[in-house]
């Protein structure tokens, strides 16, 4: 109850039951004045229609969206992303002509994730898909047994027959999934050379693709549980995005928009979807998640997960305008400014140093300059991807960022 | 070209006539915002109407449309939130009495100090029924992570009620 007596939940309740009522599932395109389409309440969204009225209604609706994916508002551009499972099927993640095609499945157990970090690219463009495995289950980790890797890629063709067929070796490999901590594994070719991807094409470590529409799929396979390795209880998952390559050079991009992003190396790539990922987490209210890609040493150096949200909303009130992060870089100046004091000792004790990003999140004030800059650094430990954060972003003693 | 499937069409308008009550809940408790939570709900519904053809209509599609609305809600958010990071004016579905506006207008900067997983926890369990296993689901997360949400959640509706 509140201090007016009122019980928000049992009035939260009402409130929500009368506003579902008032709306429904309907055409977003707005009727002509006198021309209803919505019944007057209940969950009968179209109230009166036909089953062929509604498939005529919402056609529109897709039409729409197709021609005029940004008028739909976010999200509901293109479905480029599926996803088949063996326990759940989620639906598709949407995604415009720019940017990141995810697909996340999950069986209970484990939950495989696949980004691609744009839907159109053109046949000179480095495609630089990356999944991640997740272990949801109630121990604090896991050991799973596996071929080569845990997660396995395939590409094939939409409508086409071209297609790099996946594969590993198949060794009984083990590895160690902490609960809730994202275990990356960026693209990797595997398959048998044929007349469309040749050998060169197989040799070569970075993915480029014809043009055509094509799915890449992610595929873990691994057993876990009781009775120990290989012969232990096996779980599949596949994710799987749709991206288009269309002819023409890399910018502009096929939404005419400038790609000022060079290619950045697979394990950059992982670096940088991590801590996007990690922002997302903070901007979406989702800390708990966030909290879940710190090192162990960040993770001590806050305290609690109470502290990192609180921590997390100091800085949003700080800078409360767009927040950009930058392609993660292993300059000298930068790691010279990121590398000191303690977080710097614990990547030298616990993280492999070649491996070591430097990613510097802009924090920004409504008016769009600079607040803050934050220089989180990623790195894996043992090959789980993991955030070390700025100690003193957040604090008192944080300086501000000059302004350019 | 868009072909009817007469069994899947069946299928869709029965599930958008039985769910769209809890789905528009479930956005509402992520959004907070009336107009918000129609159009997250709106696009969940567009979305199983596009893929009417390849779900499996003889197991229950709420958990879809429940993870449906969670992506959609958390792609606006973060556009918004990134682009902005100012909550937009109110919009409200047409057809809502002013009374109902204004009791959530009330209720919607109460329950501001709470996160979506805080406000989903708490509101879907009261409204819909929901377990923490249910919950979780729909949000991504684990069954503890729904109850400390929903602890946390009430402590600060206790405090600010203080």
């Amino acid at each position: 109850m509140n201090g007016r007596g009122r019980d928000p939940i049992k009035d939260w309740t009402e409130v929500s039951k009368r506003a579902a009522a008032a709306s429904g599932v309907r055409p977003r395109v707005r009727p002509a004045p006198g021309h209803a389409i919505r019944s007057g309440g209940g969950v009968r969204p179209i109230a009166g229609w036909s089953v062929g009225g509604l498939v005529v209604a919402v056609a529109v609706v897709i039409a729409a969206l197709s021609l005029r994916p940004s008028a739909a508002g976010p999200g509901a551009s293109d479905a480029h992303g599926s996803a088949q499972s063996a326990g759940s099927s989620g639906p598709v993640a949407s995604a415009g002509l720019d940017d990141p095609v995810v697909d996340r499945v999950d069986d209970g157990v484990f939950r495989l994730e696949l980004t691609t970090p744009r839907t159109t690219y053109t046949p000179d463009v480095a495609i630089e898909p990356v999944a991640t495995v997740t272990y949801l289950g109630p121990d604090p980790s896991i050991e799973v047994f596996h071929a080569a890797h845990p997660i396995g890629f395939m590409i094939d063709e939409v409508d086409g027959k071209r297609s790099m067929g996946g594969g590993m070796d198949q060794p009984c490999k083990t590895t160690t999934l902490t609960r809730g901590v994202p275990l990356a594994q960026p693209f990797m070719k595997g398959g048998s050379p044929d007349t469309v991807f040749g050998e060169p094409w197989y040799v070569d470590p970075v993915l480029r693709l014809p043009t055509g529409t094509w799915r890449i799929a992610a595929f873990l396979d691994v057993s876990a549980g009781d009775g120990g390795g290989c012969g232990a209880e096996r779980h599949r998952l596949t994710a799987s995005n749709v991206i288009d390559v269309v002819a023409g050079s890399s910018s502009p991009t096929a939404s005419g928009a400038a790609n000022p992003a060079p290619s950045l190396s697979a394990d950059a790539t992982v670096a940088r979807e991590l801590v996007r990922k990690y922002e997302d987490g903070l901007a979406t209210g989702h800390e708990d998640i966030a909290w879940g890609f710190l090192s162990p040493w960040s993770q001590r150096d806050i305290g609690s997960l109470a502290a990192f949200v609180d921590r997390a909303r100091a800085l949003a009130q700080d800078a409360p305008g767009p927040v950009v992060v930058e392609d993660p870089n292993r300059d000298a100046t930068v790691i010279a400014v990121a590398l000191v004091g303690p977080r710097a000792a614990d990547l030298a004790a616990v993280a492999d140093p070649d491996r070591t990003f430097v990613v510097p999140v802009r924090r920004n004030g409504t008016d769009g300059t600079v607040a803050s800059t934050e220089y989180l650094v990623v790195a894996p430990i043992d090959g789980e991807w993991l955030i070390w954060i700025d100690p003193a972003a957040g604090s008192s003693d944080a300086s501000p960022e000059p302004s350019a | 070209m868009t072909t009817p499937n007469p069994t899947a069409d069946d299928a869709f308008q029965r599930a958008a006539e039985e769910l769209w009550m809890p789905v528009y809940r479930f956005a509402l408790a992520l959004t907070n915002d009336l107009g918000e939570a129609d159009d997250v709900a709106q696009e969940a519904f567009v979305r199983l109407w596009r893929a009417r053809a390849t779900v499996d209509w003889r197991e229950p599609v709420v958990g879809w449309l429940l993870v449906a609305a969670r992506r959609v809600a958390l792609d606006r958010f973060r556009r918004l939130a990134r682009e902005l990071r100012l909550r937009p004016a109110p919009s409200v579905p047409i057809g809502l009495d002013s009374t109902t506006i204004e009791r959530f207008a009330d209720l919607r900067a109460e329950l501001a100090c709470l996160t979506r997983p805080e406000r989903a926890a708490i509101l879907l369990s009261a409204a819909e029924g929901w377990s923490t296993e249910e919950i979780g689901a729909a949000l991504g997360i684990s069954a503890g992570a729904v109850r400390a949400a929903a602890s946390r959640g009430r402590a600060k509706l206790a405090e600010a009620a203080r």
